[in-house]
């Protein structure tokens, strides 16, 4: 729906235009300070444009924190939770899905149930328990707890629902395993709601904080979050060096979403809200 | 022999086989969700030494200490005011984005990824980005509202810094909410609306925003536990502070917990949370049930 009139259509062009200022003007403005020597950052009227391009503050970055380990970090992490969350929330919306069995309701319920518990709320119990299995700044405290997303069955349920009863019936006549059905067929043909639950997870991941803080404190296990967050620490460091590790951190989530955004904007994970 | 003893296992395996796909979910929600709320409950019930061991049980102690405490109570009216403030700003804003962004004619345009852009942008790194251009002295925020507002130590000005923040970090995925929800609106209802002559803002207001009404109750949802959740932006941009003046419910548990290793308070005050987002969830849906129209 647009508005028809030209004036109508010249101010919704001009108010497009001012939303975008205010959504990419803090971005931009990382990049802008990022590339500033440290005089030209605190300089009263700001200054917009530097005056020149000035890769020091990456260097700067790079040789006071170990950015390039923390994204390693973050990548494996990230990669584990998105492949770890698709694989057992397909195997369980699967189950709900294809089958009938006894309790099958209840189960369901307790799943979604678990939406309703904020991960704020019982996130001491699971700092105790990781520190019991002596798992502090290792991969597996900052990924295990995370391989499970309600949110994710409900959604992969709703794509297998879709798909035709027909497919399952002829693959069993053709002995076909109900484990090979879902990986060969099943999964293929439900791309798109993969693609869409990949991108949440790995980007949700990706951008975690409060859990990876309380689990690692070893400098090497850190990921990109809790890295950026300590850069700002020491005082005197300057603002251009920590917006020049900003800019490295947050290339890869934007590549990935520039590359994901047709999933993410085709409303495959909004189309269920109605459900 | 070995034909009758695969009949005899078959139909074993495919009884079990339905619940062998659910255990591995099963077994991490029931690590990482079940046991730890019911081991949260009990903590709270209990005297927890500064190791975190349980000492013996203690009964309403720690919900006492907590409902007398008026720091309690300032979090919580705290993180109130907060969600009043956060939720309707980020539903209208996303909004906004939506209509703007909403041109039937075209599959895909920049305009729309733009929108969606601050989803890629983590609160961590927004945070900071926010910090400095809340700046008093160097901040472009000030400089643009030519004013000498000092954000970070005056105390009613701090949580304002945190809404704007967090409204723009909130701003990609509210607009793609309402973005699909408007996609649900048929294209019959508009050009039988525009035949009558009504204008845009008439058909926005009366066949847009009724037939959206599931998405926009989605997001008051959505952003209301979302803005009781708000961690990251505190603990990066004023770490509670000025004076508690940011100290909402999220941060102060970490703070009674992580810092000054008051367990079961903490597990209290996680529990009352928890009970806190619920009572809201379950007005928010009593709501739902008399205004919201689902096709």
């Amino acid at each position: 729906m647009r508005p028809t009139s030209t004036w109508g259509k010249v101010l919704f062009i001009i108010l497009q235009l001012f939303f975008a200022g205010i959504i990419l003007f803090p971005i931009l403005y990382a990049v802008d300070i990022s590339f500033m020597p440290a005089a030209q950052v605190f300089r009263y009227p700001p200054n917009l444009i530097p005056t020149l391009l000035n890769f020091s503050n990456y260097r700067l970055a790079l040789d006071n924190a170990p950015l390039l380990r923390y994204m390693l970090n973050s990548i494996i992490v990230s990669t584990c939770v998105t492949v770890g969350q698709i694989i057992l929330a397909s195997l369980a919306a699967f189950s709900f899905s294809h089958f009938a069995f006894k309790g099958k309701n209840l189960v369901f319920m307790m799943i979604l149930a678990t939406m309703m518990i904020p991960g704020e709320s019982i996130i001491i119990s699971n700092y105790m328990t990781m520190g019991d299995l002596h798992l502090f700044d290792t991969y597996i405290a900052l990924i295990l707890p995370s391989l499970a997303s309600a949110m994710s069955v409900f959604f992969m349920r709703q794509t297998f629902l879709q798909t035709p009863k027909a497919f399952h019936e002829v693959a069993k006549l053709e002995g076909c395993s109900n484990l090979r059905y879902l990986f060969t067929l099943l999964l293929p043909i439900s791309k798109g709601s993969l693609g869409a639950i990949g991108i949440y997870s790995f980007i949700n991941s990706w951008n975690a904080y409060l859990w990876p803080l309380l689990v690692t404190n070893k400098s090497n296990m850190r990921t990109v979050q809790i890295g950026i967050g300590m850069l700002q620490d020491p005082e005197g460091l300057g603002y251009g060096m920590i917006m020049g590790g900003i800019v490295i951190i947050l290339l890869p989530s934007l590549l990935i979403f520039i590359v994901g955004q047709k999933q993410i904007l085709s409303g495959t994970l909004a189309g269920a809200i109605k459900g | 022999m070995q034909t009758q003893e695969k009949k005899y296992r078959r139909p074993v395996f495919t009884v079990i086989e339905p619940y062998l796909y659910l255990l591995p979910i099963l077994i991490i929600f029931g690590m990482f969700v079940y046991f730890p709320f019911i081991r949260t409950l009990t903590m709270s019930f209990s005297i927890v030494n500064s190791m975190g061991e349980i000492v013996r049980f203690a009964g309403l102690r720690n919900f006492k200490q907590l409902l007398t405490s008026d720091t309690f109570y300032n979090s919580l009216f705290l993180t109130l005011r907060y969600a009043i403030r956060i939720v309707p700003l980020q539903i209208i804003m996303g909004m906004i984005l939506a209509l703007l962004a909403d041109n039937r004619r075209k599959k895909s345009s920049p305009i729309r990824v733009i929108f969606a852009i601050p989803m890629a942008v983590s609160s961590a790194c927004a945070s900071i980005i926010w910090l400095l251009l809340f700046n008093s002295s160097t901040g472009l925020v000030n400089y643009i509202i030519h004013q000498q507002i000092n954000w970070l130590s005056d105390q009613r000005m701090a949580l304002n810094m945190i809404v704007i923040a967090s409204t723009w970090l909130s701003l990609g995925i509210n607009f793609i909410y309402s973005y699909s929800g408007l996609q649900s609106v048929s294209n019959d209802l508009y050009e039988s609306a525009q035949i009558e002559g009504a204008g845009y803002f008439r058909i926005i207001w009366h066949i847009t925003l009724p037939n959206i009404t599931p998405t926009l109750f989605f997001l008051l949802i959505t952003n209301t536990i979302g803005a009781f959740q708000t961690f990251t932006q505190v603990k990066l941009m004023t770490q509670g502070g000025p004076g508690n003046s940011t100290n909402v419910l999220a941060y102060s548990i970490y703070r009674e917990a992580f810092l000054n290793n008051r367990w079961g308070y903490a597990c209290a005050q996680s529990i009352l949370f928890l009970i806190i987002l619920l009572i809201i969830s379950i007005i928010q849906f009593k709501v739902e049930k008399k205004g919201v129209f689902y096709q």
